[in-house]
């Protein structure tokens, strides 16, 4: 089967909860900003799922629990499972009751300041088992160089990482309204069927097979088609570098990216490579336990090592 | 209209990260259903204790980084956040959260307001949650009435 990058934002908010958007505003803008697909996530409720019938694009239904301990986005689940009784202790038995209702899960913006400025907006549930969580959102609001919030996210993504979990990156701009979007071009990639569908997006976050990116498409594969997120066989690796700029190039964006060097990221945040842009290949001798990602890094108009894009993981 | 459920409740800083649950009960179904909620003061207009509240958030959530903030000024305004949820016999019916501290919501068999559904208003225990998310100031002040009713009412 035939798979493909596709451009997504994973994060949208309408007047169901507190965004801008209508869910026809909100298609017809991702429309504009050549995504292929969105994540339907309003705060607290459900009500606006009916309205995504007739979308003009694939929309993977969920909801942001917006609670006090922090923000985490469920997508996919059948069933209501009560967010207003989760409590730092109890969060792992909520997450496998929402994968029990057919959902999956994923942190918002862990390190947003959080009350009183952003409610809850702190990540402070203290999960015990982190196999419960796909996903991670480590870069949040299409901010693509490493704010505070932003690198700490990553860190932590890392750290997981290390202690053996398999865990997509995000990114969530926490799409509210069509103003003041810094990096618009900024969106989660993710790998599914030559036609994006909700089930496509779900299974990719599933699956480990994500890209965030300030704009452009920044990915590999390997072996016998296997890409981002699937297992790498200790040894040599061949990797092949994809940078597509497609979706970019139609739009106009207000800024100017600039790669110039790819970083080989890999347990505990080493560096085990790092090659000039342009490289269409890059070569990982694989270790038994590691994991690995590919950073791209570059100029985002005059300013110097900008992280421009970043690859989930394969894991050896 | 009918009223269901009036009362007024006074939230303070120890109400911060609660939900206050407020059952009513429908004798029998009916048309729709209206929820008028509200809360004052929205603002915490004291700078002083604004700064303070900006600074703890920094230190408990930036950590180490705090000191690479922009200024606390830039948090302005600090406001209160309460945020109402409905279940009705069946369960859960949706949440409106967002962040104006007046509120009107019609809820009914075919149309919802924005974040509840739509369906039938039967009869039986319902019940409506507050969520404080945030209590800022001093003291908050909170109202809440519900009804029940036929449409052209």
């Amino acid at each position: 089967m035939n798979e493909k990058w596709h451009a997504c934002e994973l994060h949208c908010h309408t007047c169901h909860s507190d965004g801008d958007f209508t869910v026809k505003t909100l298609t017809q803008t991702a429309l504009r900003r050549r995504l292929d697909g969105i994540c339907l996530t309003d705060h607290n409720t459900v009500s606006g799922w009916a309205e995504t019938k007739n979308s003009p694009l694939p929309v993977l239904c969920g909801i942001e629990w917006t609670t006090y301990f922090g923000h985490m986005l469920v997508l996919g689940a059948q069933e209501y499972v009560d967010w207003r009784d989760a409590s730092p202790d109890n969060i792992d038995e909520k997450i496998r009751a929402l994968k029990a209702a057919g959902g999956i899960v994923g942190i918002a913006h862990p390190f947003q300041l959080g009350t009183p400025i952003c409610t809850g907006g702190h990540w402070d549930f203290h999960v015990r088992d982190w196999s419960l969580v796909s996903y991670l959102e480590v870069w949040s609001e299409g901010c693509p160089y490493m704010n505070i919030p932003n690198g700490r996210a990553m860190a932590l993504w890392h750290s997981l990482l290390d202690k053996g979990f398999h865990m997509a990156p995000t990114m969530g701009r926490d799409w509210h309204s069509d103003k003041n979007n810094i990096f618009p071009g900024a969106c989660t990639y993710v790998c599914a069927g030559e036609v994006l569908t909700a089930d496509g997006i779900y299974q990719a976050l599933r699956r480990g097979r994500t890209v965030v990116s300030a704009g452009p498409l920044f990915t590999f594969t390997f072996g016998d088609g296997k890409t981002v997120g699937d297992s790498l066989p200790p040894g040599e690796n061949r990797l092949k570098i994809i940078y597509d700029t497609a979706r970019t190039d139609r739009m106009s964006l207000d800024y100017q990216i600039e790669p110039q060097w790819i970083r080989i990221i890999t347990s505990g945040s080493e560096t085990a490579a790092e090659l000039p842009f342009g490289a269409g290949e890059a070569v990982i001798t694989a270790e038994k336990g590691k994991w690995y990602s590919l950073e791209l890094w570059g100029k985002i108009d005059e300013k110097s090592d900008c992280l421009i894009a970043v690859t989930g993981a394969v894991y050896c | 209209m009918k009223t269901l459920l009036k009362t007024q409740v006074l939230l303070g800083k120890k109400d911060e990260k609660t939900n206050m649950i407020f059952p009513f009960s429908l004798e029998k179904p009916a048309e729709k259903l209206t929820v008028d909620f509200s809360y004052s003061p929205k603002i915490l207009q004291d700078p002083k204790a604004a700064k303070e509240k900006i600074e703890d958030c920094l230190r408990r959530d930036a950590g180490d980084y705090a000191a690479e903030y922009p200024s606390w000024e830039t948090y302005l305004e600090l406001k209160n956040l309460v945020t109402v949820s409905l279940d009705d016999p069946e369960g859960y019916r949706g949440c409106a959260h967002r962040h104006s501290p007046r509120q009107h919501h019609e809820i009914g068999e075919s149309s919802a307001s924005p974040g509840f559904l739509p369906g039938k208003i039967e009869a039986g225990p319902w019940r409506l949650v507050l969520h404080v998310h945030a209590v800022v100031t001093q003291e908050c002040f909170c109202e809440i009435e519900i009804q029940a009713g036929d449409s052209d009412e």
